[in-house]
C-alpha cells in the first residue's frame, strides 16, 4: 500500500484542524461554557492523536495524548476553563503545530523542542490537579526557562503566601509513590509528575525502594516497577500534594508521612537506603503485595480502548441535539492541486480569445447563423470563464480569521484590551491577492494596537469603554474589493505628521494641505512621529512596506483620521481578473476598452451637440455629468465633428462621469495582458488587450483617469469620500 | 535503535543511536540482552541518544543491575542533556556511579541536590 499519499493528507488534515483548534479556543475563551465547542477540540485533538500513531510520529502522538487528556478532564466538567488554562491550550497547540511541522520535513524534534514539549506536557498535567492558580505560577517560571537563554539560571518558583487555600506550614514529609506495572503503558511519566512536585516543594532526598527492579534479562521493559520514597519540605497539604498525582490517580499509590526524629538522617549514606530493614522490607512487600492484588481491578478503570472512544464520542455527538455537525457535512470540499488550477485558467484564457477572434470573423462574413451560433458559444464561454475564475476566489474571511489570535496575544502583550470584529469575511478575493494582503493588513493592526489604541486608563479617562476596538470590513464596489481596518483609539496627531513631514522636505512651509494630503506622507520611508520605537512598531519601516505590497496589487491605500475618535485606514484592490469584459470604443486611431461593470450607459451625440472642447459639463435628464474628452486626455490626434460622436457614463463609487469618444464598437472579452514594467504605473491605463483581430487596446482603468483628468481641469465632484464605518 | 560496536583491548564500546523511550524499550532491550553477552566491560557512548524517558532511564537500570549481577562492568559516559535531567530528578547519580560532565550553566539547572552516593545495587534488585 502506498503510504506516501495518506502521508501528505495526514499533513494537510493536521493542518486543517489544528487552524480549526486554534479559533476553536479563541471562541472557548469569549464563550467558556460552550459545550459543543469543548466536544469539537477534544474530537481535533483525538484525530491527530490517532492519526500520528497510525503513521509513527510518536512525539506528536505523545504530546497529542497528554492534550487530549486535559481536553478529557475538561469536558467531563472535572476542571474548568480559565484564562490561564486557554493560554496553555494555545502555547500547546502552537508546540503541536512545530511537531507537525518538522514532522513533514522528516525532522526530528531536538533537544530544545523535546524540552519544550516535556515543560508544556508538566504545565497541562498541572491544570489537571486543579492548581490553575499555581499553575499560572508554574507557567510562569517553566516556560520562562524554556525561552531563557543556557546561561541564564532557572528561577525559583514563587512562594505561596500561607493564607492560601492548600497551603499550610512548611512541613517535612516522606513521600512514598509506588507507580504501578501499567503506568508506561496508560501513557504516564512518573518524571512529569515529580518535576511538578520538585517545583512546588523542596527535595532533600530520593530512594529507590529496595527490591523493585529485576535485571535485564528478568525485566519487562513496558512495565513499570519504580518504588520512590522522597524526602521533601512543604507548604502544600496532604490534599495538594494527591491532587498532583490524581490524573494518574489509578497507576500510583502515594502515601505521606511526616519524617520524623526517629527515622534515620538523610545523610547516612549507603545505610539510607535499609534504614530499618526488617520493616522497610515487609513495608515494601505488602504495599506491592496490596498493589498486585488491586491491579486486575482497577486495571478496568484505566482509559478505555481507541474504539470505546469512538464509540462514545459518535453517541455523544449524536445525543447533543445541535445539528451543526451535520449541516457542516452537508458542503463537501475537494482538495485541488493550485497549478492544476492555474492550467485550467490559462486554457480558459485561450478560449476567451480564440472565441472572441471566431465571432469577429462571423461578425465580418455577417453570415447570420454563423453570428447567432458563435454568440451562443461566446455565452458559453463566459460561463465557463466566471466558473473557472470563481474557482480561484477565496473568502477574505480565511485571512482575517487568524488575526483574532494575533490581536489578542499582542494586546497581551502592550496591556491592552483590544478587540477585533469582523464584517464582510464572505468577500471573495483572488487567492494569490489574499497571500499578498496578509502583511499589509498585519502591519496596520499591529500600528494600531501600539500607537492607536489608548491604555485603559487613558481610554476611561477620555469617556470611552475600557475595551478597544478594531474593526475590519469588506465589500466589493464596481471592480474593486475595499477593505478597511478602523479603530477607535486616538486618531493621529495630525500636526506631528504635519511637522514631520517638513521636517524631511516633503512639504514647504506655506503650503496648506488638507488631511488626507497629509496623512499620506506617513506612507513614505523613513516616517516614523512614534516617540518611542517599540518591539512592534514605531521603527518607520512599516507603512511604506505596507505601501508597496498594496502598490504591486495594483491598489490603492488612504489613511482618514479624527483626533480622539480613532483611524481607518481603508484599501482598494482592482478586482480586474485575468480576463475583462469590456466595451470597446474608438478614440481617434486609438482603441480603448472600457471595463464594462464601471459603465452606466452609452449617449449619443446628436449634430448640434457638437463638442468643442470646452464642454466640461453636460445636461443630462437634468443631471450635471462631467464630460472628459478622451482624445484630449490623452493627446490623441483630434478627429473631426464630422464622425458622431458618443458619450459613455461610466460609474466610479456614486460618481458618474461621461467619456467622450468617436465610435462605440460594442462588447468584447478579451485577455488581459499587464503592461510592461517600462511603462510603470501608467496614469489611466490598466493594461492592454489583444482584440479578436489581433490588434492591442488599452484598458481604460477608470479611477486612475478619474484623477488624471480632476487634474488636467477642473472636474465638477471629488473622487468619493467613503464614510467611516461606524462601530 | 541502531548500536555501533566497538571491540578493544579493554572491553566492548557501544555507541546507540535513536531515542530510548517506552515506544522502543522493548526491542533495545533484545539488543542489549545480545550485545552485553559480547564483553565483560561494557562502555555505553550515549552521544547518539535522541531523547530518553523513565522507561529508557529505567532499562538502564536494569541493564546496571544486570551486569552487576554478572560481575560485568558498565560505564556510561556522554549523558545527554535528557538523561542528566532524569539522573538529577531521581537521584540516581550514585545508583550508576558514572563521571557527569558539567559546565557551570548545566551545574545551575541540574544541582544533584541528592542521590550521588553510591548505593548498594544488591538491595535495589529484585530476585525471581
Amino acid at each position: 500500500m502506498d503510504f506516501s499519499e495518506a502521508n501528505d493528507t495526514f499533513f494537510a488534515e493536521c493542518e486543517e484542524l489544528l487552524s480549526k483548534i486554534e479559533s476553536g479556543l479563541l471562541v472557548l475563551e469569549s464563550d467558556p461554557r460552550n459545550e459543543e465547542e469543548i466536544h469539537s477540540l477534544f474530537r481535533a485533538i483525538h484525530t491527530i492523536k490517532g492519526s500520528a500513531g497510525m503513521f509513527g510520529y510518536e512525539s506528536i502522538e505523545d504530546f497529542a495524548h497528554t492534550f487530549e487528556n486535559v481536553l478529557q478532564k475538561l469536558r467531563d466538567q472535572q476542571i474548568q476553563v480559565t484564562e490561564a488554562l486557554i493560554d496553555t491550550f494555545l502555547k500547546s497547540r502552537d508546540q503541536l503545530a512545530t511537531l507537525v511541522s518538522l514532522a513533514s520535513n522528516a525532522q526530528s524534534p531536538d533537544e530544545a523542542c523535546e524540552t519544550q514539549s516535556n515543560q508544556l506536557k508538566e504545565v497541562l498535567l498541572a491544570h489537571l490537579s486543579g492548581l490553575a492558580d499555581a499553575a499560572r505560577t508554574t507557567e510562569g517560571s517553566v516556560l520562562q526557562s524554556a525561552a531563557a537563554d543556557a546561561d541564564q539560571a532557572e528561577s525559583d518558583p514563587v512562594p505561596d503566601s500561607p493564607v492560601e487555600p492548600g497551603l499550610t506550614a512548611t512541613r517535612h514529609l516522606i513521600v512514598t509513590l509506588h507507580f504501578r506495572t501499567q503506568t508506561f503503558r496508560d501513557g504516564f511519566d512518573p518524571a512529569s509528575f515529580l518535576r511538578y512536585l520538585r517545583e512546588k516543594s523542596g527535595f532533600i532526598d530520593v530512594k529507590l525502594l529496595p527490591a523493585t527492579l529485576p535485571a535485564l534479562d528478568q525485566l519487562d521493559a513496558e512495565s513499570c516497577y519504580l518504588s520512590l520514597q522522597i524526602e521533601l519540605r512543604t507548604e502544600l497539604d496532604d490534599t495538594a500534594i494527591k491532587a498532583i498525582f490524581e490524573f494518574a490517580a489509578d497507576d500510583v499509590e502515594l502515601s505521606i508521612e511526616p519524617r520524623d526524629a526517629t527515622a534515620s538522617p538523610p545523610g547516612s549514606g549507603p545505610a539510607a537506603l535499609t534504614p530499618d530493614p526488617a520493616e522497610q522490607s515487609t513495608g515494601a512487600a505488602s504495599q506491592l503485595a496490596s498493589v498486585a492484588s488491586t491491579d486486575t481491578s482497577t486495571a478496568l478503570a484505566i482509559n478505555p480502548a481507541p474504539e470505546d472512544l469512538d464509540d462514545e464520542t459518535e453517541a455523544e455527538a449524536a445525543k447533543s441535539g445541535n445539528n451543526r455537525n451535520l449541516t457542516e457535512n452537508k458542503r463537501t470540499f475537494l482538495r485541488v492541486d493550485s497549478e492544476k488550477l492555474d492550467v485550467l485558467v490559462n486554457f480558459v484564457g485561450e478560449l476567451v480569445t480564440s472565441s472572441a477572434h471566431i465571432l469577429q470573423i462571423a461578425r465580418t462574413f455577417g453570415i447570420k447563423e454563423v453570428i447567432e451560433s458563435t454568440e451562443e458559444l461566446s455565452a458559453l464561454v463566459s460561463e465557463i470563464r466566471d466558473s473557472a475564475l470563481q474557482l480561484r476566489m477565496i473568502p477574505i474571511g480565511q485571512v482575517l480569521n487568524k488575526f483574532q489570535r494575533i490581536v489578542r496575544d499582542i494586546s497581551h502583550e502592550l496591556g491592552k484590551d483590544v478587540e477585533l470584529r469582523i464584517f464582510g469575511a464572505e468577500t471573495e478575493l483572488d487567492k494569490s491577492v489574499i497571500e499578498s494582503l496578509s502583511d499589509p493588513l498585519m502591519h496596520i493592526i499591529r500600528n494600531a494596537i501600539d500607537h492607536g489604541i489608548e491604555s485603559e486608563a487613558d481610554r476611561s479617562a477620555a469617556g470611552k469603554a475600557a475595551r478597544g476596538t478594531i474593526t475590519i470590513n469588506s465589500w466589493h464596489e464596481t471592480g474593486e474589493i475595499v477593505i478597511e481596518v478602523s479603530d477607535d483609539g486616538k486618531g493621529i496627531h495630525r500636526e506631528r505628521v504635519l511637522s514631520k513631514a517638513m521636517e524631511l522636505g516633503y512639504i514647504n512651509a506655506g503650503e496648506n494641505p488638507t488631511d488626507s494630503e497629509i496623512f499620506k506622507y506617513l506612507f513614505y520611508p523613513g516616517f516614523s512621529t512614534a516617540g518611542s520605537v517599540t518591539n512592534l512598531s514605531g521603527r518607520g519601516v512599516g507603512l511604506d512596506v505596507v505601501q508597496k505590497n498594496i502598490d504591486s496589487l495594483r491598489g490603492k491605500v488612504g489613511i482618514q483620521s479624527r483626533t480622539g475618535a480613532g483611524t481607518t485606514f481603508q484599501i482598494r484592490l482592482p478586482l480586474t481578473l485575468a480576463i475583462i469584459d469590456g466595451f470597446l470604443v474608438r478614440v481617434a486611431n486609438s482603441s480603448f476598452v472600457i471595463p464594462l461593470d464601471m459603465m452606466d450607459e452609452c449617449i449619443e451625440l446628436g449634430h448640434d451637440d457638437h463638442v468643442d472642447g470646452q464642454m466640461d459639463v453636460m445636461n443630462i435628464r437634468g443631471e450635471a455629468l462631467g464630460i472628459i474628452d478622451t482624445a484630449q486626455l490623452y493627446n490623441l490626434p483630434d478627429s473631426h465633428t464630422t464622425v458622431r460622436r458618443n458619450i459613455v457614463v461610466i460609474r466610479y463609487g456614486d460618481q458618474r462621469t461621461g467619456l467622450l469618444v468617436d465610435e462605440l464598437l460594442g462588447e468584447v472579452q478579451s485577455v488581459i495582458k499587464p503592461m510592461g514594467k517600462i511603462y510603470g504605473k501608467l496614469a489611466g491605463i490598466g493594461g492592454s488587450t489583444i482584440l479578436g483581430d489581433g490588434t492591442v487596446a488599452l484598458i481604460i482603468d477608470v479611477a486612475s483617469t478619474l484623477e488624471l483628468a480632476r487634474h488636467a481641469r477642473a472636474l465638477p465632484g471629488r473622487l468619493p469620500d467613503r464614510k467611516l464605518v461606524g462601530a | 535503535m541502531e548500536f555501533e560496536i566497538h571491540h578493544v583491548s579493554e572491553g566492548a564500546t557501544i555507541l546507540p543511536r535513536g531515542e530510548l523511550t517506552i515506544y522502543k524499550v522493548a526491542q533495545v532491550q533484545k539488543q542489549l540482552i545480545e550485545i552485553v553477552q559480547t564483553a565483560d566491560r561494557l562502555f555505553l557512548d550515549l552521544e547518539g541518544l535522541d531523547s530518553i524517558d523513565t522507561a529508557g532511564l529505567q532499562l538502564l537500570m536494569s541493564l546496571k543491575l544486570y551486569c552487576h549481577q554478572h560481575n560485568k562492568e558498565l560505564q556510561i559516559t556522554n549523558h545527554p542533556g535528557a538523561l542528566i535531567a532524569l539522573l538529577d530528578l531521581y537521584g540516581l547519580a550514585g545508583f550508576f556511579g558514572d563521571k557527569i560532565k558539567l559546565g557551570p550553566e548545566q551545574r545551575q539547572t541540574w544541582p544533584f541536590a541528592y542521590g550521588t552516593r553510591k548505593i548498594s545495587l544488591d538491595e535495589v534488585l529484585t530476585r525471581p
